[in-house]
């Protein structure tokens, strides 16, 4: 949300093109992540994931406040065209394209960065298992850092290549957070494939039903999805780790 | 279907294992009313989860329990404790805001049971009773869990390793607070390390290792079977 | 006979709340601004909303989404008042019915296939996501995303709970409360066991207690007082909609009220007394700007309450207290 306000932000007030402000978004991020992690998220490191959970709610509820308290309720846009091409038949807009193929060049370099490289193995590691991990003499507590660091980085990216093209307005991030936790279960936790194939599998769906029946019913239909897959098959389609 | 009825517990062909790792493997014994079991073996032989397929805690992957005749086996914990199967745990964990009396009086209710003065006194806890659990010592706390399973009158009393960190009169103690149930007719599986209260205590002991039962028979002839000693000394 | 009923029913009363009750009753008397008993029947029904999440807390599942019920609660008493012409204190009690039948199945689904903890929380969430957007896509009865106003002819009607003046409301919600406060003191053995169950779900079972069921039996207690809340607040407003009713904002609020509240009904009182006040002052005084206030209050309450005091403030008054 803050991510596509920020682009929001550095394109009507200075006119810098969104696809630059995006990255920029994504870099400012970088510190944004590392204070929030020392001031609020450190000290609750050893309380129950609960307060961790309730934390980020109260968290992402002061931001919605403060989104409103400076940008109003009502929606704001970009206008932003680039052009459409011809694919197979299909008019395609190549902003769409461009956004997608940074999207999924993104993926593919957390996949390579997780699962190929030294500090990836480590993060992977913690996740399995914290203490193990601290024993073994990883630095859990920088690796925390850093997977806020990529997550904020990420956020921010998606964010501001996202203002081109849906509406910005404080509860979006929560809508669009809600998602992300239904594409994280569904398609497993712990797999980038995972989130990638069930992002693309949830976008199927979801323009499907909207235009067969309509977006809200849509969404009641994912939301049904995502609940039976959280209490039937809780590793998702993908996932290697079963759910605590 | 009946089976055994004098025998109070049958255990048959116990499976357990956890992904790679066999915790039990055909596991078989049985228990007659008012007789004290003891479950020795090294760490790891697989004796605590015995004990939580005994209680319900666990589900064994084949095999069966019947209890009084009754097969048991797929029986949720919660309705052991009705039947009178009451186990502790190895590591106490009572609730820390609850005052001792208060635990135990929440505990006895589910089965009618009795807060006595005896139970208190018979385990040292008179004059903590309106402590809060979280202030009492480990030694307290092992009593207190003791005391907890006491309280909901078992008819088959499943102990795990009460007395680790006991002084020699304390172990005392338990043997004889143990064997005086016994007189009131409870039966008693036990698991326990130190070998001084398995051989007061029990009247039979069988020995796991890796899983595996392999050894069965009276305190004094068990203890000082070669295999046995072998599997404690890990050759 | 009748009397040593009453009294025993007295004595349930902790003497903090029976005071704020007693005084409660007789402030109409004073004859205020009509917009001070709305403020305060508005906080009465978020310390019952309060008091039956807490029920569900006090079992150590932390619900999300309980504006399900809320919002379930609220339709289905407009579906049967406004469609069918059904009396508002039937229409109440179908839809307590419709609310605890989703309050089981949710329950039973969970609770059966073991999600705790953290998954909970997001599958009440998710709950509550589906219905609001259900609701919103079927317009023609539920108003889709504009919602729906409860249109009774009659000025001021019993039958239906609706008047001009709102000082019935105010005594429902003062009733409502009293019930659920009422509830969660007599059931003491009930919350005892529920709260051996949110410390330690082991041990609760090594004593004998059927968790499911009990969890099962806390869900449809809470779910049924958030229904009735929603019921009342219904012909109170005489407004709802979708996103508000069904709103994760909506069980946020109710959640941040019971989590400052602590783990006591007088909390639970208090906290609503405070927060909801505030609330309504911000929206007076601000209009525009107030709905981004607000949040952020209530964001950096709830952080507050959850960094420092997770006992919110009943544990703040027992620590007074002792």
């Amino acid at each position: 949300m803050l991510g596509m306000y920020a682009v929001y932000w550095f394109r009507t007030l200075w006119n810098i093109y969104p696809m630059h402000g995006a990255f920029l978004t994504s870099l400012l991020f970088l510190p944004l992540g590392f204070f929030l992690f020392k001031g609020v998220f450190k000290p609750l490191l050893s309380k129950p994931h609960l307060n961790q959970l309730i934390i980020t709610i109260a968290l992402s509820i002061c931001l919605q406040g403060i989104a409103q308290l400076l940008w109003k309720t009502d929606f704001k846009v970009i206008r932003f065209e680039v052009g459409r091409i011809e694919v197979y038949g299909a008019s395609v807009s190549i902003l769409y394209l461009v956004i997608l193929t940074i999207a999924l060049l993104s993926s593919l370099l957390l996949w390579f960065f997780l699962m190929r490289t030294h500090i990836g193995i480590k993060i992977r590691a913690v996740a399995q298992d914290a203490i193990m991990s601290e024993l073994m003499g990883i630095k859990t507590e920088k690796i925390y850092v850093l997977n806020m660091l990529i997550s904020f980085l990420l956020a921010g990216l998606a964010g501001g290549l996202l203002i081109c093209i849906f509406p910005a307005h404080p509860a979006v991030g929560v809508e669009f957070g809600l998602f992300a936790w239904v594409i994280i279960v569904i398609g497993g936790m712990g797999s980038v494939i995972g989130a990638l194939l069930g992002g693309l599998l949830l976008g199927f769906i979801y323009v499907a039903a909207s235009y067969i029946w309509s977006a809200e019913l849509s969404l009641a239909i994912i939301f049904a999805f995502f609940i039976a897959t959280l209490l039937f098959k809780p590793r998702g389609l993908f996932g290697a780790k079963a759910r605590v | 279907m009946i089976l055994c009825p004098e025998k109070l517990l049958v255990v048959k062909n116990i499976h357990k294992r956890f992904g790679g790792v066999v915790a039990l493997e055909d596991v078989s014994f049985d228990v007659e009313k008012g007789e004290i079991l003891g479950v020795i073996g090294p760490n790891g032989a697989g004796k605590t989860t015995l004990l939580n397929i005994l209680s319900g805690f666990l589900k064994p992957d084949s095999g069966q329990i019947f209890y009084k005749g009754r097969n048991i086996t797929n029986l949720a914990p919660h309705k052991r404790v009705k039947i009178g199967i009451v186990r502790t745990f190895q590591i106490p964990r009572p609730i820390p805001d609850f005052t001792v009396l208060d635990y135990l009086v929440t505990s006895s209710l589910s089965v009618a049971g009795k807060i006595s003065e005896k139970i208190l006194n018979d385990l040292g806890l008179s004059n903590v009773s309106y402590l809060k659990t979280g202030e009492l010592t480990v030694i307290e706390k092992k009593r207190l869990e003791l005391a907890r399973a006491l309280t909901l009158n078992p008819e088959l009393l499943l102990v795990d390793e009460v007395m680790a960190g006991s002084r020699p009169h304390e172990i005392e103690h338990f043997v004889n607070l143990l064997k005086s149930q016994r007189e009131k007719g409870v039966t008693i599986i036990f698991i326990e390390h130190i070998m001084q209260a398995v051989s007061l205590l029990a009247d039979r002991v069988i020995v796991l290792d890796q899983g595996r039962k392999i050894a069965e028979g009276i305190p004094h002839r068990v203890l000082s079977d070669i295999s046995v000693i072998k599997a404690y000394l890990g050759e | 006979m009748r009397k040593q009923g009453f009294s025993s029913i007295i004595n349930l009363f902790k003497r903090p709340v029976l005071i704020f009750m007693v005084m409660l009753c007789f402030l109409p008397v004073l004859n205020l601004n009509p917009y001070v008993y709305h403020i305060v029947t508005l906080a009465l029904l978020f310390a019952s909303l309060a008091v039956s999440w807490g029920i569900l807390a006090s079992a150590g599942q932390i619900s999300a989404g309980h504006s399900t019920f809320f919002g379930l609660g609220a339709y289905f008493s407009y579906f049967a008042m406004q469609y069918y012409n059904i009396s508002f204190f039937v229409a109440v009690f179908l839809a307590l019915i419709v609310a605890d039948l989703a309050a089981f199945s949710i329950g039973y689904l969970t609770f059966r296939y073991g999600v705790g903890g953290i998954y909970f929380v997001l599958c009440t969430i998710a709950f509550s996501a589906f219905f609001s957007e259900l609701f919103i896509t079927f317009r023609e009865f539920t108003g889709g995303s504009l919602g729906v106003s409860l249109a009774i002819v009659e000025r001021d009607s019993f039958y239906y709970f609706t008047f001009t003046s709102k000082i019935p409301y105010y005594y429902a919600a003062i009733t409502l409360f009293i019930l659920c406060y009422l509830t969660v003191s007599g059931l003491r053995v009930f919350m005892k066991r529920l709260s051996v169950i949110r410390a330690d779900e082991d041990l609760a079972y090594a004593i004998g207690i059927d968790v499911f069921k009990y969890k099962l039996l806390a869900l449809l207690l809470s779910a049924t007082f958030t229904s009735l809340a929603g019921s009342v607040y219904l012909v109170f407003i005489r407004f709802i909609d979708p996103e508000g009713v069904f709103g994760l904002w909506f069980s946020v609020e109710i959640m941040t009220v019971a989590l400052l509240g602590g783990s006591t009904p007088f909390g639970q009182l208090l906290s609503a007394f405070i927060l909801i006040p505030i609330g309504e002052v911000l929206r007076a005084i601000f209009s525009g700007v107030s709905a981004g206030l607000n949040l952020l209050i209530y964001g950096l309450i709830l952080a507050l309450i959850i960094a420092k005091a997770p006992e919110g403030l009943s544990g703040l008054l027992k620590r007074r207290g002792s």
